[in-house]
């Protein structure tokens, strides 16, 4: 028998549940196993050759999963959107030349104008290794195209991991999202899928499915403890609250513990780039981390963390190589150190100079936050003639009846005692709708100044 | 927009200096004298603290006349007579940006 491609333990768990449907219809290991091969002589049939692009359509469900698997073990580059992405499912036709496309929710199998032709892709092919493109959402520009080898990014799941009911919350075409479905699947956890990310449904899912890992951002950890839905579901099988993808804030962090006194709380940092990163958390409260030292190495150049890693991506397929010459990749993220356990500022990108001086717009956005009647504030920085730049500050309140000038003036008082001058934001701008995207991340991307 | 006569200019802008001094220390509170130095010599204003004003003026007149104006400009930094110097240069800018703005 010909060795696969990669090895899937899946017919080893037998009859034990792997993936809970949306609707509650349940997968056996035994049935993925025996989907996987039924898919696979159906992309045989349909000449879908190893090596091809293909564009898969799905979030979470049994389908997508089966999907996913096949092509990786036929050897082809799995390349995934989240039904409803509009233009960016175009985007990443265009730019992944995907041969095929397959909608998993329709079963549909079709093929595409692309050649699934790439110098990245040969060297792939080369190694007879299935690749994953996950497409980074930068905040300016074109989406980049970060290419994978899934055998590199599957070896640290080798070590057999403890068995979980995790959620499968963070988005299918996100790498974290790619990353819940392989930790639970290839450890023999159930994956459980929710109809829909809206707060009640995601707690009533939690209930029912008896879950105990909830992967996520702490963007919607604030929206759920916000909504006041914890108190009325049982979510007392809840082991693990992972979060990662943007900044905790501190005061939300101190929030979702006390709301989950039984959770342990792990940040997980990770990128399209190099996939998500095993680390500890210092403790629930904190924003302290350590990394595996077996899974990579990490230093700080000039106050910014630097990462090599074995489940690097071996590229982007519309971007030159943003590694050093010895492998490094520079995160842009800034970090403070203490002994072998480091903690995220931000993005130096995010970084606002307020007439040279600088500020993190999560430093300012956790002062925000310990107001109580804010319920959500995203700090940014916009060009200012006199200052180079001045801050701003997007606030979800409670009160948006009230009058500005007095929300303004209050809101200042309270970070006078906090922060320093420069660091206050010189415009607020009030809502009472929510300040995340569709992403589940805080939405700096500033509002164009009416000029 | 309608018109924006000089009186309400410099309320608002005497509303934005008030909502300014109600977190700076008590010794650095800004005079609310349309005369006095504002932003130059003998002003304990810096250049963080002017911004501050500007800006909680325009938030102000925002307020007040549901039109944003823009009082911060490399054209009003590279004036002559800077309408920065005290409250009553600053109200006579912004009724000027008003009335600029009535005639596009």
């Amino acid at each position: 028998m010909v060795a696969e491609r990669i090895e899937l333990p899946f017919a080893g768990f037998g009859l034990r549940p792997a993936i809970v449907a949306a609707d509650g219809v349940t997968v056996s290991y035994q049935e993925l196993a025996t989907k996987i091969d039924m898919y696979r002589a159906r992309l045989r049939d349909r000449g879908v050759r190893p090596g091809s692009a293909v564009l898969l359509v799905g979030d979470y469900s049994p389908e997508s999963c089966i999907w996913l698997f096949a092509l990786w073990q036929e050897g082809c580059i799995v390349v995934p959107v989240v039904p409803g992405s509009g233009l960016a499912e175009d985007t990443y036709a265009d730019v992944a030349d995907v041969s095929w496309i397959v909608v998993a929710r329709d079963d549909v199998l079709r093929s595409a104008a692309g050649q699934s032709a790439h110098p990245l892709y040969a060297e792939l092919a080369q190694a007879n290794a299935p690749g994953l493109v996950i497409f980074s959402s930068g905040t300016t520009g074109q989406p980049k195209g970060a290419l994978h080898d899934v055998r590199r990014l599957m070896s640290k799941f080798s070590s057999s991991g403890k068995a979980l009911r995790t959620l499968g919350f963070l988005l299918f075409d996100h790498i974290s999202g790619i990353d819940t479905v392989l930790y639970t699947l290839l450890s023999g956890g159930v994956l459980v899928c929710t109809p829909s990310r809206n707060p009640a449904v995601v707690c009533r899912t939690l209930e029912t499915r008896k879950v105990e890992v909830l992967p996520t951002a702490p963007s919607f950890l604030n929206m759920l403890i916000m909504s006041g839905e914890v108190e009325n579901y049982d979510l007392s099988h809840l082991k693990i609250i992972t979060y990662g993808g943007e900044m905790m804030a501190q005061p939300v962090l101190e929030r979702v513990a006390t709301a989950f006194p039984n959770a342990k709380l792990v940040q997980k940092y990770g990128a399209s780039e190099f996939g998500a990163l095993r680390s500890r958390s210092e403790g629930n409260n904190s924003r302290w981390i350590t990394f595996d030292k077996r899974e990579l190495d990490w230093r700080v150049r000039d106050g910014l963390l630097e990462i090599r890693s074995g489940t690097s991506m071996l590229g982007y397929l519309n971007a030159p190589s943003p590694f050093t010459e010895d492998g490094w990749y520079q995160t842009g993220d800034r970090v403070e150190i203490k002994g072998d356990k480091l903690r995220i500022l931000g993005r130096d990108s995010d970084l606002i100079s307020v007439g040279g001086q600088k500020v993190y717009p999560t430093e300012v956005e956790d002062a925000l936050k310990t107001i109580p009647w804010v319920l959500d504030a995203v700090v940014y920085g916009q060009p200012h003639p006199m200052l180079g730049a001045c801050v701003h500050a997007r606030i979800q309140t409670k009160k948006p009846t009230a009058e500005q000038a007095d929300l303004r003036r209050s809101l200042r008082k309270n970070l006078a005692a906090r922060l320093e001058t420069y660091k206050i934001p010189q415009r607020f701008e009030f809502t009472d709708a929510g300040l995340l995207t569709d992403r589940f991340k805080a939405d700096r991307s500033a509002t164009e100044r009416k000029a | 927009m309608k018109h924006l006569s000089y009186e309400s200019a410099l309320e608002s802008v005497r509303a934005a200096v008030r909502e300014i001094n109600d977190f700076r220390a008590e010794g650095d509170a800004l005079s609310l004298d349309e005369d006095a130095v504002l932003f130059g010599d003998g002003s304990a204003l810096d250049s963080v603290g002017l911004v501050q004003v500007v800006m909680a003026a325009e938030a102000q007149l925002a307020d007040a006349t549901g039109v944003e104006l823009v009082l911060a400009s490399e054209a009003a930094m590279s004036r002559k007579r800077s309408p920065y110097r005290s409250l009553r240069n600053l109200a006579e800018y912004a009724v000027e940006m008003a009335g600029a703005d009535a005639t596009v």
